[in-house]
């Protein structure tokens, strides 16, 4: 045994520590122009690299050696798990995710370090500074509040707690990897803005230089986030993949701004505009990465699927604080530098259109980060307890949403500066008679299919604005298909202008044609993937309209029908093994009458924690739907099974968006044939390709497969008839207080304790009263956070009424904008700009190179 | 062993550590893990991360106090694009981006030629910038290769040449080709090289005129001495290599 590992370990973090604030120091001064300086700290930032990855690797040891002298082994492993499930359990808990993070955030500082070599000197320094500052921020925190060498007080056990179950399955082991890799590369754009902003280069140059590197992360935070929906979907066992849980939304929000800032982005490079939306959305991107651990670690928030509460909230809060300050004085300090060379001109532009879509993103990330943090703000503003739960975000997100994907169709349509009348019908003539001919076909066709156009929307109350709202919301399925076909026909139109175009001064076949467009126009054509990816996700969102749910208790040979399918309940049998004993459902599925195969959902009783058994979903899955049972408790004298089933029409399609929209990044983020990319990015990736592709391949290989659960020391039977949109639409606003579950809505929880809840609300439903008055008393017996935030309580009220007020305002502003900002400037000519001379001569033979080149 | 051939050393060590020292590290880490179990293996990827850290900061101490040669693209920048060639490129793809707009029928001739206008003024001026920022270097050039080409090269009167002719050729192609040349090259992934007459590193390092012309005085086509680091014959009294830049151990020349 290695006596003094613990020592060690803690060792080579305040080595950390201190390589970090060396170069932090050195690079600092380099920044007056010191080459020799700038030396000294690349190799000192390589030094800190380093230093990090030998403090995970002494932990890797302390894992693959059973050290249980440290506290983290021994709460993490035990001596039978294999080498991958204690490499794996590197990130099980808190301190050594922390030191995962520390490692990620080292390796991109190592790898830009190694890409900028000679290139953007002037920047260089105070890069390299502002990457340190981050590491020596993770060293501090690990040192002091997470140190994943800390030994127990009494010393070495035996043998060690191992791994929770739940979290050895393959997404767990891809899912936190990936979204950190997509946290941890968002320090790179960062540093380099920060750079930007100290040394006042506020042109393109370091927007040309963050490109790939944002594109890089926003791809990372994407498939973290697909994963995370698959492993939901897999895992919680409620029939849904998005729940609108802080932790959910903690990764999501910075998806947002990042998005908000690829396109931006372009914005800028063009016309010189949107220069402080830039910066401000880089920097606001940085700090959602660290807001969101700040959330799910500091116990602000309760989560389905929280991490172990700790201290490190107020070093997150003190950092985060940190981040705020220094970034805002340095905009305000530079924002005559950040003014915009360009105007808008006209509403009906390319310009006008990213800017709305800028707010949009924005926007729709504040009002989720403020509905996550609500139930706190509610304690300490209006001493007042609430939850806020899927009922409150699906209220208003979804049209928000759509804007935005009505956005993302109608930007590549629009010129800048203004569009034409001409080019206005020119452009948008295909696109919205496909958007017609959509339309036309799901009212005629819908409910033949099985897929209304309209759907039954229940209010949140029985008044005014809120029946107006569960209108709107009855028309979104239609809606959300004229839209996916709008971009899809965009998309399209584009590819074969661009075909065309290629094919006049070329004489090419379409599929040479085709290749060489996209080789030549990776960021747009990749672009247009992504948002044909985007589109086909959003056509998989619209199938929860249509969801079917049911529950059943069943004894031997019974049958229980959901949609198309009947589900025969054949019987149980038992697998044991080294680790558990399994308790396999035999269920035979019928669709439309035809037999369509067996599927075996199934209980897992471990042997190490026999009072959490876990529930392994079965799915049956076909481009229409997804079959998706899960088995409660087994009598084992009459072998009754309680078994919920969900139909979700669709949900397939989103994970096949997911993979469009990972390719279209891809092919974005490909190096032009004429960059000199080789070195460190290169390496980046390559290897972000590799990991991309081996995930989904394997993801794809294993798609119908067995997934577990999250199952607690819950008592899972009952039966649940959900037979009338009201109840529904009621039971999911009322959360379960058995005690036992994690606090899930009455319409998924199959606990004994939320059906008797659901027999007695229901007597009182056909006594006539209404759900107001149901859900108040509810609120008055369990408390205001057993209810998904209610309408008429004061704070609740204001929350609900802040999204109404916020769209009103927002358009009012719009409105103003456009009257104000968009008045057509002095028409330029060509004759304005400067006569020719000899640079005119190199600039075209360059222009001829450039093209020669591709 | 004269300190420029254990620099020499040193560097080429230190190359080989980079290029190949990570592969192998893992390589044998994984052999000792299959062979001698998991927690060897990562004992010994362990080992090689602690020798890298030290490696490293202590390559950082010592470029801290000025004891190693300014590495290549610190001193010289070469191969690297300078951030005004960057835009500039930015700006000659924004233009092929409105030039394709243009074609697909997405902007109006209007439009087009407005913005045409502003990106091309804006890359012209950035190319200004960019032959402004080389000027000196340039002229520096051409002087070193004055004095050389006036003392070693025969005039030839017939051909009528410009005086500074030869001489700017020479620093053209000094300097690695003609500006189009060295884009050219740089997009294909060949840095341009400096060759004979080689660029000065910094302002601390750079011979004037004066000191270059007195130089070129004291060479003799027989006084040749070789870099220690690639071995590359250069003139006796040369301060820097010809063929890597870097400063030479200067002989006493024979009088």
């Amino acid at each position: 045994m290695w006596n003094s590992l613990p020592e060690f370990g803690t060792g080579v973090l305040c080595a950390i520590l201190v390589a970090a604030a060396y170069t932090f120091t050195v690079a600092l001064a380099a920044g007056g122009g010191r080459p020799r300086l700038l030396q000294s700290a690349r190799s000192g930032a390589y030094g800190t690299i380093a230093l990090v990855g030998l403090a995970v690797l002494v932990l890797a040891y302390a894992f693959v050696s059973h050290d249980f002298r440290l506290d983290y082994v021994a709460r993490y492993s035990d001596r039978t798990m294999s080498t991958p499930w204690l490499i794996a359990a590197l990130w099980g808990g808190q301190d050594g995710s922390l030191l995962w993070w520390l490692f990620l955030t080292a390796l991109f500082s190592g790898a830009c370090v190694a890409w900028l070599k000679g290139r953007y000197r002037d920047l260089q320094p105070y890069v390299i500074a502002t990457q340190m500052s981050v590491l020596i921020f993770l060293a501090i925190l690990m040192l002091f509040a997470a140190n994943p060498f800390r030994t127990q007080i009494g010393g070495a056990t035996p043998d060690g707690a191992g791994l929770n179950y739940q979290l050895r399955n393959f997404y767990m082991i891809i899912h936190p990897p990936s979204l950190y890799i997509g946290f941890t590369s968002a320090a790179v754009p960062f540093s380099f803005a920060i750079a930007a902003l100290v040394t006042g280069r506020l042109d393109n140059e370091w927007i040309i230089a963050t490109r790939k590197w944002m594109l890089f992360s926003w791809l990372f935070l994407s498939i973290g986030n697909a994963l995370g929906m698959l492993w939901a979907y897999e895992e919680l066992g409620w029939g849904g993949y998005w729940a609108w849980d802080p932790v959910e939304n903690a990764a999501f929000l910075p998806w947002l701004t990042a998005s908000a800032y690829v396109h931006s982005t372009m914005i800028q490079e063009r016309r010189g505009m949107l220069k402080t939306w830039n910066v401000v959305l880089i920097c606001l991107t940085f700090f959602l990465t660290y807001f969101g651990t700040f959330l799910t670690r500091s116990g602000l928030i309760a989560s389905v699927h929280a991490f172990a509460q700790s201290s490190i909230g107020n070093y997150f809060a003190g950092y985060m604080i940190l981040i705020v300050a220094v970034c805002t004085a340095l905009i305000l300090r530079r924002a005559d530098k950040l003014k915009s060379e360009g105007a808008f001109e006209s509403w009906l532009s390319r310009e006008f259109t990213f800017l709305i879509n800028n707010w949009g993103l924005v926007g729709l990330m504040v009002f989720i980060a403020l509905a996550t943090v609500w139930p706190r703000l509610s304690e300490w503003l209006l001493d007042q307890k609430a939850t806020v739960g899927p009922t409150f975000y699906n209220a208003f997100i979804p049209p928000v949403a759509l804007v935005l994907i009505f956005l993302m169709g109608t930007a590549p349509l629009l010129g800048w500066r203004k569009t034409s009348e001409r080019l206005f019908y020119r452009s948008f003539t295909f696109p919205i008679g496909a958007m017609v001919v959509a339309a036309v076909l799901h009212l005629s066709l819908g409910e033949r299919l099985g897929f209304p156009a309209f759907v039954a929307a229940e209010p949140v109350k029985e008044s005014g604005l809120w029946l107006k709202l569960a209108w709107l919301q009855g028309k979104l399925p239609l809606v959300t298909m004229m839209l996916v076909a709008y971009n899809l026909a965009v998309v399209s139109q584009e590819f074969y202008r661009g075909i065309v175009a290629r094919q006049k001064s070329k004489p090419e076949g379409v599929v040479t044609a085709l290749l060489r467009l996209v080789s030549k126009s990776r960021r747009r054509y990749g672009g247009y993937i992504v948002h044909v990816g985007i589109a086909v996700m959003f056509f998989g969102f619209a199938g929860r309209a249509w969801g079917l749910d049911k529950e059943a208790s069943l004894l031997p040979n019974e049958t229980m029908t959901i949609g198309e399918y009947t589900l025969t309940y054949k019987g149980t049998h038992r697998d044991v093994d080294h680790e558990k004993t399994a308790v396999v459902t035999d269920i035979d599925v019928a669709k439309s009458g035809a037999a369509a195969g067996s599927i075996h959902p199934a209980r897992f009783i471990y042997k190490a924690s026999p009072g959490q058994p876990s529930t392994e979903i079965g799915r049956f899955s076909t481009p229409k739907n997804d079959l998706y049972v899960v088995v409660g408790m087994i009598n084992p004298e009459t072998k009754a099974a309680s078994v919920q089933a969900h139909v979700n029409p669709l949900v397939s399609y989103v994970w096949l968006g997911v993979m469009i929209l990972i390719a279209g990044a891809l092919v974005a983020m490909w190096p032009e044939p004429t960059e000199e990319e080789a070195g460190a990015f290169g390496y980046v990736r390559a290897l972000g390709t590799a990991a991309t592709m081996v995930m989904l391949s394997v993801l794809l290989a294993l798609a119908p497969s067995y997934a577990y659960a999250q199952q607690q020391d819950m008592r899972r039977e009952g039966v649940v008839e959900e037979q009338t949109p009201k109840e529904k639409s009621l039971f999911s606003q009322l959360l379960c207080d058995c005690g036992t579950c994690p606090h899930e809505p009455l319409s998924t929880c199959t606990c004994g304790w939320a059906h008797d809840m659901r027999a007695t609300i229901r007597a009182e439903l056909a006594k006539g009263k209404t759900s107001e008055t149901i859900i108040a008393e509810y609120a008055k017996q369990h408390g205001n956070d057993a209810v998904q935030v209610q309408v008429d309580s004061g704070g609740a009220r204001a929350l609900w009424a802040l999204p109404l007020v916020a769209f009103i305002a927002g358009g009012a502003l719009v409105y103003r904008f456009i009257r104000k900002r968009t008045e057509p400037r002095d028409a330029e000519s060509a004759s304005d700009t400067e006569a020719r001379d000899a640079y005119d001569e190199r600039l075209d033979d360059e222009l001829k190179d450039l093209d020669e080149d591709t | 062993m004269k300190p420029s051939d254990i620099e020499g050393q040193e560097q080429h060590v230190a190359k080989l550590a980079r290029t190949f020292g990570p592969a192998l590290l893992l390589a044998v880490g994984l052999a000792v893990g299959v062979i001698a179990g998991p927690a060897l293996g990562v004992l010994v990827l362990a080992g090689g991360a602690l020798l890298a850290a030290i490696a490293t900061l202590w390559a950082s101490l010592r470029a801290l106090v000025g004891e190693t040669a300014l590495a290549p693209e610190d001193a010289f920048a070469l191969g690297a694009p300078s951030s005004e060639e960057e835009q500039k490129r930015a700006v000659l793809r924004a233009i092929k981006d409105i030039e394709f707009e243009r074609t697909v029928g997405k902007i109006s001739e209007e439009d087009f030629s407005v913005l045409l206008g502003r990106y091309r003024a804006e890359a012209k001026r950035l190319l200004r910038q960019i032959d402004e920022s080389r000027a000196p270097e340039r002229a520096r050039a051409e002087a070193l290769a004055s004095a050389f080409l006036a003392k070693h090269v025969p005039t030839d009167e017939g051909r009528g040449e410009e005086p500074g002719a030869k001489a700017r050729e020479t620093a053209t192609v000094a300097s690695g080709g003609t500006p189009r040349e060295r884009g050219k090259k740089r997009r294909k992934g060949r840095a341009p090289t400096a060759s004979t007459g080689a660029v000065a590193a910094t302002e601390e390092e750079a011979p004037t005129v004066e000191e270059a012309a007195t130089i070129e005085e004291g060479m003799t086509a027989a006084d040749t001495q070789r870099c220690a680091a690639c071995e590359t014959t250069n003139d006796a009294d040369a301060t820097f290599c010809k063929g890597c830049g870097k400063r030479l151990q200067r002989e006493e020349a024979a009088s």
